[in-house]
């Protein structure tokens, strides 16, 4: 038997970032005493405006983090889940910028770490990944909505596309024609402005290792993992659906939508089961990835089981 | 005359049967231990149903080529020139150990359909039915393991002398119930696909190789069933 240390919860590590500008946090705590000779000044230090959203308990513990950071579906690495985590720390994460383009009137190019130092909060989101395996996983992250709010998106943006990178060098999947690179993925306006959509920067309190789609990827929580695009360099917003990678490989077996749903079946498999990472026993999967009540009035009077 | 091990093992078949078992039990033995140490991997119920899935097909490929073995091994005893081997009955001992490794099989399949039922299915029929209906590749299993279950049944010597030549009918159910296993590997989207084809390559060598016996004059003798297996 091997003695297992006792793990601190996610909540109680102080964030990476936190910790890098941990001397300015001191600064910030001498506002804090100017603040409180001048009262008003309190407001201006606690910019982060509440997302106003009940996020719902996963009601599941959290995944081990060595699990949620050793078995990672990233294709442009390789195919090997295992592998991936290895394979991925040959990425160069730093620079980075992602553009913000397409129907907004003012296109943008943002640096990673001016996002991560917007409002990033935790986030503790179920995910389900449409192969039947599933997590719960501390995230750290802005909210998508107040990115693409900055580029003052046009009333003729009715999707957005999401493009990750093409880097032969580095990505050696993609060496490998598996799928068209780079992989991308769309959401429509709504979902991309609904307050659970998160652009993640981290995850377990510390930056987004590699494997897990560093400098910057997608969290969509009520659907299928593959939509939680990892490495975004391009977002675009578009008057017509996109055609996401899986979408245009196996348009029979991944739609546009990928909502995650325990009643609508893979062509493959079923979906109304999932094994949650660490554990043997499968659980049953919840409508919209137990999100229902936060999402469905996103999609009410369409048929789910053709827009899959 | 200097005994060979071949000579020896089929005087004394009881000790290579001892060591197919002991063998045989390694597997098994390796899951248990992996388990009990956590050290099934960050998916563990996959790793469970993929390694008694994968065993259970060994060893029931294994049965499939003890007959086909024995041929070709004898043939190539002859085209060597060996001392031993050019024989047929020399390769008996082969034949002795076969339905123990056909139980083997059947084991192993347990495990993997037990995991199944137990893990996946949560024991709820109305569940398992869904599933049958859900996935198409859970039909031909369900089907093989009926197969099994009727070759498990009637494979004590005793189910032989009663059943006669029923029985030899019966157990011909062990080439569709192969084609079958091959069929759920081949359609299961998770395994690793080029397990399944080896699976299958394996597979059609060994019941082409029945198609010749049977078909081809040439091919065919009459000790080759290994009904027949006496020295």
């Amino acid at each position: 038997m091997r003695f297992q240390f006792p793990q601190p919860k996610p909540s109680e590590i102080t964030n990476e970032h936190l910790f890098k500008t941990r001397r300015s946090l001191i600064k910030s705590l001498g506002v804090g005493a100017a603040a409180l000779t001048f009262p008003n000044l309190l407001q201006a230090v606690d910019k982060c405006p509440s997302s106003g959203i009940q996020i719902p308990d996963p009601g599941l513990p959290i995944t081990p983090k060595r699990a949620a950071t050793g078995y990672n579906n990233y294709y442009e690495f390789s195919t090997d889940k295992e592998a991936v985590r290895i394979l991925a720390q040959a990425l160069t994460l730093s620079p980075w910028q992602i553009s913000i383009t397409g129907q907004v009137e003012q296109p943008l190019q943002l640096d990673v770490d001016e996002i991560r130092k917007q409002c990033e909060e935790e986030r503790l989101y179920r995910f389900r990944c449409v192969e039947g395996w599933s997590m719960v996983v501390p995230w750290l992250g802005v909210s998508l909505s107040d990115i693409l709010k900055k580029a003052k998106p046009l009333s003729s943006a009715k999707f957005v596309r999401f493009s990750s990178i093409v880097n032969l060098e580095e990505m050696i999947g993609q060496r490998r024609p598996t799928l068209e690179w780079p992989y991308t993925e769309g959401l429509r306006i709504d979902e991309a402005m609904h307050p659970l959509t998160i652009l993640a920067t981290g995850m377990y309190g510390q930056s987004l290792p590699p494997q897990n789609g560093a400098p910057l990827r997608l969290i969509v929580p009520w659907k299928y993992g593959f939509k939680s695009i990892k490495a975004i360099q391009k977002i675009e917003l578009l008057e017509q659906q996109p055609v996401s990678s899986w979408q245009a490989i196996l348009p029979n077996e991944y739609g546009f939508y990928a909502n995650v749903n325990p009643k609508v079946a893979h062509p493959r498999w079923s979906q109304s089961r999932e094994v949650p990472l660490g554990q043997t026993k499968k659980r049953p999967t919840l409508m919209f990835n137990g999100y229902e009540e936060q999402v469905a009035s996103l999609y009410s009077g369409m048929d789910l089981s053709k827009h899959f | 005359m200097k005994l060979s091990l071949f000579d020896w093992f089929n005087r004394h078949n009881g000790w290579f049967r001892i060591l197919v078992f002991s063998i045989s039990l390694i597997p098994a033995a390796l899951l248990l231990l992996d388990f009990q140490r956590n050290q099934l991997g960050f998916n563990p119920f996959e790793a469970l149903i993929t390694r008694t899935g994968f065993w259970a097909m060994v060893f029931l490929l294994i049965t499939l080529a003890i007959t086909p073995l024995r041929r070709w091994l004898n043939y190539l005893c002859k085209l060597a020139k060996l001392k031993y081997g050019k024989r047929l009955a020399d390769w008996n001992f082969l034949i002795k150990a076969r339905r123990m490794l056909g139980l083997f099989s059947f084991f192993y399949l347990c495990w993997h359909a037990g995991i199944y039922l137990h893990l996946e299915a949560d024991w709820s029929l109305s569940w398992f039915l869904q599933d049958l209906a859900d996935r198409p590749f859970l039909s031909a299993a369900a089907v093989a393991w009926l197969f099994s279950c009727l070759l498990a049944i009637t494979s004590p010597q005793l189910a032989r002398k009663k059943m006669g030549r029923h029985w030899r009918h019966l157990h011909r159910l062990m080439y569709p119930l192969c084609v079958l296993a091959v069929a759920h590997a081949l359609m299961e989207p998770r395994t690793t696909e080029y397990l399944a084809v080896a699976f299958a390559i394996i597979t059609a060598i060994l019941l082409l190789h029945r198609l010749l016996a049977r078909f081809i004059k040439s091919f065919y003798r009459p000790d080759d069933t290994g009904l027949e297996a006496k020295r």
